[in-house]
């Protein structure tokens, strides 16, 4: 049995946070667990009673606490809150830095997200490059075959765009093959949207009223760098799975 | 055996690793010639010197240096003491002397330095990268000073020289103990080990020593005596060691080749080998052979002729050099270069100079070797084994392993057709799934809408009880032969199958397969294809017919037969499979099993010969030749293959987009078939032209009626056709973004009107046929013609005609295009001209009045050129569109309409692909001279080249204009569109109509040449990179060959054939050229005929 693993605050996201956790493991059949980290956990602690999900406390800089109990190998995904406590640093400090160091998927919550009771349906954007495709391969796995829809999403521009297309016919052809290359799952639906990447990813997620947002990163989050990982952390208005994948590699 | 086989490699050192012999010889001479001298003067007696040449080589050479001085010195009758090593140099004894010359040496040493041999040390730096180990055996005291000074000393990893030797009492060469001491150092057994030689004293000292090969080396091209010594082999450059019984691609182990060879040239052994050739039994085998109709030749005088002679009778069955042997004894023979594909296995027991040829394989054997090969390859071809490919990278495509990213892609490049039938590259245990394996052009199930092409049974499946290791697959495509060859690695053999279309046979295939016993198995021969549809097997004994049919439109009837057997170890399954389809109604069984009957009558091995024939004849008419850039090279005849492949000889063709190799476009026909495929046909193919045209011949009549259900007259070929001719275009798809879009392309795209015309015209300008155009084609120019004066709109400024799409998608419904304008004019004008070759009246009821308004509405025709810029506006209103150059947007190619969406394209001058320009290519007499430079600089910026269409329809135009680079970039995006799936759908189908645009890159660009009623016209615009561009095609029932450079180019026909040069200029020349051919060179002025 695998965990999903709640790292909370003692804000009020602390219960969004655990709800999620919760509705997750419903879903994905596995057990749920919460972190605290600092003083103060008796709000925590209570949203965590309310759900029956156990909960440790530890002491310490949050960010190393929270990357150290995550990467117990029976944990496979970290739910968080975008922003935690106001506090010396600016807000999402806390949730960046352990995506950005944790080797596994970190779910973010935002905090106005409506907490949905269980996850039907994930959007996942695919840039037509290998490496985003494979590493978030096992993501695509988990949820099909817990019966969640994935949705794929391919969204158009200068780099991604298909070199040629001479008539509608060619969609056909060309959509079963993005999906054969890049989904090893069967049955997936692909969306395609021309650019810009972020505004498409968050109209298609939107319109198909996902519960999730899974995007394939590299972990780099210098300025210049996850723009559109970014920028949907910015504006989403539902949970981003950040899932790390490999170096990336030219689209195909 | 190979240099791999052998343990360890023992090297002497003076001749072999470094050139100090004349060092040496240099300081005997002083030695002796002072000693001489002295002895001479002291006695009165004459004074002879020492003689290099003869006294070194023969007395001195190799010996230990002691040795050495008393060797000579009795040769001249001299008597002296040993006297000790430690004698001072001036003592007259063995010693004494020898002491001496190592002074004169090391002063030589010092004044001279080392020279190595360059050929040694490569070969050293080789074996010991493979980890063998290395001794230096030398008599020189000086070895290890030597070797330091030419910075090798830590090559080897033991040392027997003089030194050595003195210290452990070891006999110097020709006595083996210097060398049996250093194989017990490296801890070899003499007969693993390998010593190189260049002294005589060297050479019997191996071969005294009992190791395993001696190769004498040969640095004065005197190698008779080194193999008179026993030298198993005399070679003059060391790497080639490296090549010695190597295995080549095909030979396996004790290099019995695995490749079955159709022609094999023996070299018999010279008196002095001969010894041991059981002659009758050699007889047997070559009868064998003969018998199973393999092109034999035993060698005469002059073998390097009859290796030609041998090659070039299988080039004409369509056989390459690569599946031609030449075996036996070939020391003196010396190989064409034309042989440079060929196996080349010398198996003299005694190789006495280098292999005659860098190919050449030395395996010895001697006259048993000879005659297990032979008998080798007749016991394959009775066993009924797989036959082999000629592996030749200028007419193969390879795809190694299995990327399942990529699978369906792979499977239309190897996709295997005979005109009529295309079977998909699917693998044979593969399971049912993707596109249809088997199609036929022209056969739909009309029960869907619009008509999709009906998937056929499929035949290829076997088997496979044991999952085998695809990544280790390698899978040719043949384009020489057409043939679809596997070869799979697996235990205990390899997985081998072969299979093809007989191009000869319409509707027949065939396959053989071989395997382990254990694995293969032969299955059940027809498979249900997968999509919806009726399928119907019936099975008696061995044969097999399956159907597959709908309730509305064609079906495919299939035979099959197929046999078991096993041999060598395998089992070998083989199928032949025959195909009969209707258009409409039920195909009929019976059909199919006769021919099934014939042709297993004539059995495979027959019609493998046959096929390969036939695909030779093709290609003699369609050969193309680029050199210097080979992978350019097969990729245009890899296109040219499947074009060639796709396109029926007779009857009719329907041609759809993707061919015979996937679905996509449902096989409907297009302008891709009119304007891109047929031309290349017309010029290498008339037949196969012919055929497509007899497609809309008998089309016509419903071309008429919907020219009159829209309000006009004439004929109006639809965008879209499928069997009836009535128009099949979708009303509505979907984008990729999923919204429902209106289809335009079957209301609006019209030109297609006059690219029917113009492609039959085109077929008459090339084959001469113009009976075809005053006959059955006649309606194909003037009903066209009729339409386009029905459909224009009259006003102040001309004819207009309104509201069409041009070949540039992006712009729907506009006015005036020029492409379709100017297309409509010069089908007016065509029709003009084929009426007055005639005459008014007759069966088209053509008045003087009506050829007289054609006359009137072509001079109408308003076709937005301006002058004063020499641009044409793309159509009424294009230049107010938002000025946006394709480089602000993206790089090239790209689909600009999925990036920017439809409304934003379809308001900036960004276009899909040639419009303008398609005039320039299509009907370039129609367009004012010196427009295309203005025009290409206008509308290259703005072109997305979205269309695959698009690519080498510009590389023509700018290689006319002479821009090499451009027109090289595009070329190669378009020869390569398929083989890297550079569109993301080769998975549906090969992109037919670019692989004509391809051709119709070379030929009217690159090679400059353009059908006229008077002439052939030439101007060859070859890249230098290319350094030689060869084509062949035919011209008014003559075959022509251009060979182009960029300063010069010779043309050859068989028949008289005019050529015309420097059209449009003053200095035009119409030259005739016959089958003695003719050359120009380029000049200041243009071409001069030589």
């Amino acid at each position: 049995m695998t965990t999903v693993l709640a790292a909370v605050d003692s804000t009020d996201a602390a219960r969004s946070v655990l709800a999620t956790t919760s509705a997750i493991c419903r879903v994905l059949h596995t057990d749920a667990h919460a972190i605290h980290v600092g003083p103060d956990p008796a709000d925590a602690a209570t949203y965590a009673a309310e759900l029956s999900i156990p909960l440790t406390v530890v002491h310490g800089d949050a960010t190393s606490q929270i990357v150290a109990a995550a990467r117990r190998d029976d944990v496979e995904l970290l739910v968080l809150a975008l922003n935690g406590l106001p506090g010396r640093h600016a807000p999402g400090h806390t949730a960046r830095a352990v995506a950005t160091a944790l080797p596994k998927p970190v779910l973010v919550v935002p905090p106005e997200a409506p907490v949905r009771a269980a996850p039907s349906r994930v959007l996942m954007p695919l840039d037509g490059t290998q490496s985003v495709s494979v590493g978030l391969r096992p993501l695509i796995s988990r949820y099909t075959a817990a019966g969640v829809e994935v949705v794929v999403l391919h969204v158009f521009n200068a780099k991604t765009v298909p070199r040629f297309f001479d008539g509608a016919e060619d969609a056909l052809v060309w959509r079963s093959e993005f999906l054969a290359k890049h989904c090893a799952e069967l049955g997936l639906r692909l969306e395609t949207r021309p650019g810009p990447t972020v505004s498409s990813v968050l109209e298609v997620a939107a319109e198909e009223d996902v519960d999730v947002i899974a995007l394939g990163w590299h972990q780099l989050l210098s300025e210049r760098r996850a723009r559109v990982v970014q920028e949907v952390l910015r504006a989403a208005d539902r949970p981003i799975a950040l899932v790390p994948v490999p170096t990336a590699t030219t689209p195909s | 055996m190979s240099w791999r086989d052998y343990s360890a490699m023992l090297f002497d050192l003076d001749g072999v690793i470094t050139r100090t012999a004349g060092v040496h010889a240099a300081a005997w001479k002083r030695l002796f010639d002072e000693f001489l001298q002295a002895r001479a003067a002291e006695s009165g007696g004459s004074f002879e010197p020492f003689d290099v040449e003869r006294d070194y080589l023969t007395f001195v050479d190799g010996r230990p240096r002691y040795d050495g001085v008393a060797t000579f010195l009795r040769s001249r009758q001299i008597e002296l003491d040993r006297g000790s090593p430690d004698d001072p140099p001036e003592a007259l004894t063995w010693c004494g002397l020898g002491n001496r010359k190592n002074g004169y040496f090391g002063q030589e040493l010092a004044a001279q330095g080392v020279e190595v041999f360059a050929d040694t040390v490569e070969l050293i730096d080789v074996l010991r990268a493979a980890g063998k180990p290395l001794a230096v055996v030398s008599a020189s005291e000086n070895c290890a000073a030597i070797l330091e000074r030419a910075g090798l000393l830590d090559r080897f990893d033991v040392r027997v020289t003089g030194v050595e030797a003195a210290r452990w009492g070891l006999a110097g060469k020709p006595s083996p103990q210097t060398f049996l001491k250093a194989a017990d150092l490296l801890h070899v057994r003499p007969q693993e080990s390998v010593v190189f030689e260049d002294a005589i004293a060297g050479v019997e000292a191996g071969k005294g020593g009992g190791f395993g090969l001696v190769v004498g080396v040969d640095r004065n091209n005197h190698p008779e005596p080194l193999a008179a010594s026993g030298a198993d082999v005399v070679l003059s450059d060391l790497t080639g060691f490296l090549r010695l019984g190597e295995r080549v691609p095909g030979l396996g182990e004790a290099a019995h080749p695995d490749l079955l060879f159709e022609g094999i040239l023996v070299c018999l052994p010279p008196a002095s080998e001969a010894a041991g050739l059981d002659e009758p039994a050699v007889r047997r085998a070559l009868g064998r052979l003969r018998e199973q109709r393999v092109e034999l030749v035993v060698a005469g005088t002059d073998p390097a002729a009859d290796a030609q002679r041998l090659i070039d009778r299988l080039d004409r069955r369509g056989i390459g050099a690569g599946l031609v042997l030449v075996v036996g004894w070939l020391a003196h023979v010396e190989l064409p270069a034309g042989a440079a594909r060929t196996t080349v296995i010398d198996v003299s027991t005694r190789a006495v100079r280098d292999p005659s040829t860098p190919w050449t394989r030395w395996v010895g054997g001697g006259p048993g070797r000879l005659l297990a090969l032979l008998t080798e390859q007749a016991d394959r071809r009775d066993a009924g084994l797989v036959p082999s490919i000629d592996p030749d990278p200028a007419w193969t495509v390879t795809i190694e392993g299995d990327d399942p990213a990529e699978r369906r892609a792979h499977q239309s490049l190897l996709t295997v057709s005979d005109t009529r039938f295309g079977t998909r590259g699917t693998r044979e245990e593969e399971v049912a799934s993707g596109p249809p394996r088997v199609i036929a052009g022209g056969v739909f199930d009309e029960e869907v809408t619009p008509p999709t092409l009906l998937e056929g049974p499929s035949w290829t499946s076997l088997e496979v009880l044991e999952r085998l290791d695809t990544s280790v697959d390698r899978r040719t495509l043949d384009l020489r032969t057409g043939v679809l060859y596997r070869e799979q690695p697996a235990a205990p053999v390899p997985l081998r199958s072969i299979r093809f279309a007989a191009v000869a046979r319409p509707g027949c295939f065939a396959l053989r397969a071989e395997g382990a016993v254990e694995w293969l198995r032969a299955g059940t021969a027809l498979a249900a294809p997968a999509a919806d549809g009726t399928f119907a097997r019936t099975q008696q004994g061995h044969s097999s017919t399956g159907h597959s049919r709908t309730a509305s439109g064609g079906s495919i009837a299939a035979a099959t037969v197929q046999s078991e057997r096993s041999a060598s170890g395998r089992r070998i399954v083989e199928r032949l499979a025959c195909f009969v389809a209707t258009a409409e109604g039920a195909a009929d069984g019976d059909d199919a099993l006769a021919t099934l009957k014939e042709v297993e009558h004539r059995g495979f091995d027959a019609l493998l010969a046959e096929q390969r024939a036939s695909w030779a004849r093709r290609w003699d008419d369609a050969t193309v030749w680029i050199d210097g850039d080979p992978e350019l090279e097969v990729s245009v005849r890899f296109g040219l293959f499947h074009l060639m492949a796709t396109v029926p000889v007779e009857g009719e063709a329907v041609v759809g987009p993707r061919g015979l190799a996937g679905p996509t476009y449902r096989g409907h026909v297009f302008w891709d078939a009119d304007v891109f495929t047929l031309p290349f046909l017309a010029a290498t193919c008339p037949s196969a032209a012919r055929a497509m045209l007899e497609y809309r011949v008998r089309r016509l009549g419903a071309a008429r009626r919907f020219a009159v259900a829209r309000g006009m007259r004439g004929a109006r070929f639809p965008w879209e056709s499928a069997r009836t001719g009535v128009d099949v275009t979708p009303a509505e798809d979907r984008t990729p973004h999923g919204p429902v879009i209106p289809i335009y392309t079957g209301e609006h795209e019209e030109h297609i009107v006059s690219d029917v015309a113009w492609a039959a015209w085109q077929y008459a300008a090339w084959t001469g046929d113009w009976a075809f155009l005053t006959g059955p084609g006649r309606a194909l120019v003037l009903d066209t013609a009729r339409y386009w004066a029905s459909r224009v709109r009259f006003d102040d400024l001309g004819a207009h005609i309104d509201d069409v799409i041009g070949p540039d998608e992006y712009h729907e419904r506009v006015d005036d295009n020029v492409f379709t304008n100017v297309m409509a004019r010069w089908n007016l004008l065509r029709a003009v001209d084929l009426v007055e070759r005639t005459a008014p009246g007759g069966p088209d009821d053509v008045t003087t009045e009506e050829v007289a308004s054609w006359r009137h509405v072509a001079g109408s025709l308003v076709d937005n050129f301006d002058p004063d810029t020499g641009l044409y506006e793309q159509y009424a209103g294009y230049y107010g569109l938002e000025p946006l150059l394709i480089s602000e947007v993206a790089q090239t190619p790209i689909a600009a309409d999925l990036l920017l969406g439809r409304a934003r394209i379809s308001a900036s001058q960004v276009i899909k692909q040639p419009d303008v320009l398609m005039l320039h290519h299509l009907v370039p007499e129609e367009m004012p001279p010196d427009t295309l430079r203005p025009n290409l600089s206008f509308y290259e910026p703005r072109c997305a080249h979205g269309s695959s269409l698009s690519p080498a329809i510009h590389a023509g135009l700018f290689a006319r204009i002479g821009h090499p680079e451009e027109a090289l970039r595009l070329f190669r995006m378009a020869c390569r569109l398929d083989l890297d799936n550079l569109t993301g759908t080769t998975a549906g189908g090969l992109h037919i109509a670019t692989f004509g645009g391809v051709w119709q890159a070379l030929v009217f660009g690159f090679a400059g040449i353009r059908p006229l009623s008077d002439g052939l016209v030439v101007d060859p615009n070859v890249p230098a990179a290319w350094g030689r561009l060869g084509l062949r095609l035919r011209f008014r029932g003559h075959r022509v060959e251009l060979r182009a450079t960029p300063d010069s180019f010779w043309v050859h026909c068989d028949g008289p054939v005019t050529v015309i040069t420097n059209p449009g200029t003053p200095g035009a020349v119409a030259v005739p050229v016959s089958h003695r051919g003719q050359r120009w060179n380029r000049h200041e002025r243009g071409w001069q005929p030589e």
